[in-house]
């Protein structure tokens, strides 16, 4: 399912505008970006959590050239399954 | 950091976001999880614009050892979710590090010394940390103090120098602001809030900056004998402290020596860093004197004055014109949350790419090239001279350069 069928369904069964439910799946994009960014995480029951995690910086080896580098540090988007929604998705 | 967000929590971002009701907020993040789930529960990966994918993936039936007796069992073949965040939503997360490149170490980088580094960092890493809770968990009290402490590795050196450097604020004052009008605005913007608490006490203190010049040289010598009423000196220092901050700041870089000779005679007598000290208090109580009493008694003490303030006047003198000539900024932090210095850097030069400026600036204040904490006064050192122009490409290529050889430097 593709974001267009995702805000079709949406808007249907919530009765809205499409343009609407595009704003409000903006707004929880902005909501997502700000509090993750700042490593916060936001939990959703029976669906899941949201994660920002730091990633330390490391140092690596290119395999093919066997230079060493630095890997900086970086914030990353983690998502964790809920148990339920894992329970739910057993055949 | 590091908070949980609950599902009303997110209710109410989301609504104050869209600008709507917290009822239409619920209802739509209930129904947007609900159809991503009964989508992935079909089977089917869900695209959200501008947050990511919900892939669902197959795995096949595999076989391993029970952690429990040790044996042989298989795992049915089953669905698994994965989620790959949109690259805009994954760039926009990874903000504060967004400028750091990979680089490519030298041969001469060995294991140990990467091991040297490692320790060397761990080592003062718990210092930092205290500093960060202290400003963190700002009391009313560590309000009071707190501009103290940040002026003090400004100064870098103890009291008696910090009276000195503190009377003349109020006469560099007036071409500080002429010179950078608006920047002071935005300071007065930021800074009310550490501002606040500590206000009331001291209301007459705010009152002097606008006349203080004439005023200046007359109080001394009726100070000195008040040697006890120094302690409150700090206090009139806290309101002024955005102003204060201000003009040793712009002492450093420009003019080191002076003010260093000038100290070092200064904390040989330290009767007269307090006698110094105290006329800056006594200004302040004079001015509202003068305003009451018209100021006859303030003749008498003319004379006399003039000796002590002379001495003063010979420094500020000397720090006057560096601060006019090259106006240094300060911002403060002091918004509910903290700041990253890619933040402040574009508020300031129009492109994130020159925060590398403000942390060489502020080295000691920052850490762990992470957050700036609430009520940090940084020095914003002015575009010339980094060169700064957020139009210039080979300006951002050379703050770039800059960025990744202080990033090498910070791991030595």
């Amino acid at each position: 399912m593709d974001n267009k069928q995702l805000v079709d369904k949406l808007a249907r069964s919530l009765k809205r505008d499409r343009n609407d439910i595009k704003n409000l799946i903006e707004a929880f994009n902005a909501v997502v970006a700000s509090r993750c960014g700042e490593l916060d995480s936001i939990a959703v029951p029976g669906f899941g959590t949201l994660e920002g995690r730091k990633k330390n910086e490391r140092v690596m080896v290119n395999p093919a050239t066997h230079k060493r580098m630095l890997i900086p540090p970086k914030i990353s988007l983690n998502f964790k399954v809920s148990n339920v929604l894992k329970n739910r998705m057993k055949p | 950091m590091n908070n949980k967000i609950t599902f009303p929590e997110l209710v109410d971002l989301v609504a104050q976001k869209a600008n709507t009701s917290k009822r239409m907020s619920e209802v739509f993040l209930k129904e947007f999880f609900a159809t991503i789930s009964s989508a992935m529960i079909e089977g089917d990966s869900v695209k959200v614009k501008g947050l990511g994918t919900f892939k669902v993936t197959a795995v096949k039936e595999r076989s391993t050892r029970s952690v429990n007796d040790g044996g042989i069992i298989t795992i049915p073949d089953h669905k698994k979710i994965t989620f790959v965040p949109d690259p805009a939503m994954a760039r926009t997360i990874n903000t504060p590090f967004e400028h750091f490149e990979v680089v490519t170490l030298d041969d001469e980088v060995t294991d140990e010394k990467l091991d040297e580094i490692d320790k060397s960092i761990d080592a003062p890493a718990p210092e930092t940390l205290d500093n960060e809770d202290e400003t963190q968990a700002e009391n009313v009290e560590e309000l009071v103090e707190e501009p103290k402490q940040e002026q003090v590795p400004l100064v870098q050196q103890e009291e008696p120098q910090e009276e000195p450097v503190e009377e003349p604020a109020p006469q560099v004052m007036p071409p500080v602001f002429v010179a950078t009008p608006p920047l002071l605005e935005e300071q007065r913007e930021t800074s009310p809030e550490p501002a606040k608490p500590i206000e009331p006490p001291t209301i007459p203190a705010a009152t002097p900056p606008a006349p203080v010049p004439p005023v200046a040289p007359v109080p001394a010598p009726e100070e000195l004998p008040t040697i006890p009423v120094a302690p409150p000196t700090s206090a009139p220092k806290v309101p002024e402290a955005p102003v204060a901050v201000a003009a040793p700041v712009s002492e450093v870089p420009e003019a080191p020596i002076t003010p260093v000779t000038d100290a070092a005679a200064l904390r040989r007598s330290w009767w007269r860093g307090f006698a110094v000290g105290a006329l800056a208090m006594l200004l302040v109580a004079l001015l509202v004197g003068m305003l009451s009493h018209c100021g006859k008694t303030s003749g008498e003490n003319d004379e006399p004055a003039i000796v002590v303030s002379d001495t003063t006047a010979n420094d500020s003198a000397a720090v006057q014109p560096a601060t006019t000539a090259a106006p240094v900024m300060t911002d403060t932090v002091t918004d509910k949350k903290e700041d990253w210095p890619v933040n402040i850097a574009k508020r300031h030069y129009g492109h994130e790419v020159f925060w590398v400026y403000i942390y060489l600036e502020n080295k000691d204040k920052l850490n762990d090239y992470m957050k700036v904490p609430t009520g940090t006064v940084l020095v914003i050192p002015p575009a010339e001279k980094y060169g700064i122009d957020a139009s210039d490409p080979a300006s951002i290529k050379k703050a770039q350069d800059e960025a990744n050889r202080a990033y090498i430097e910070s791991m030595k």
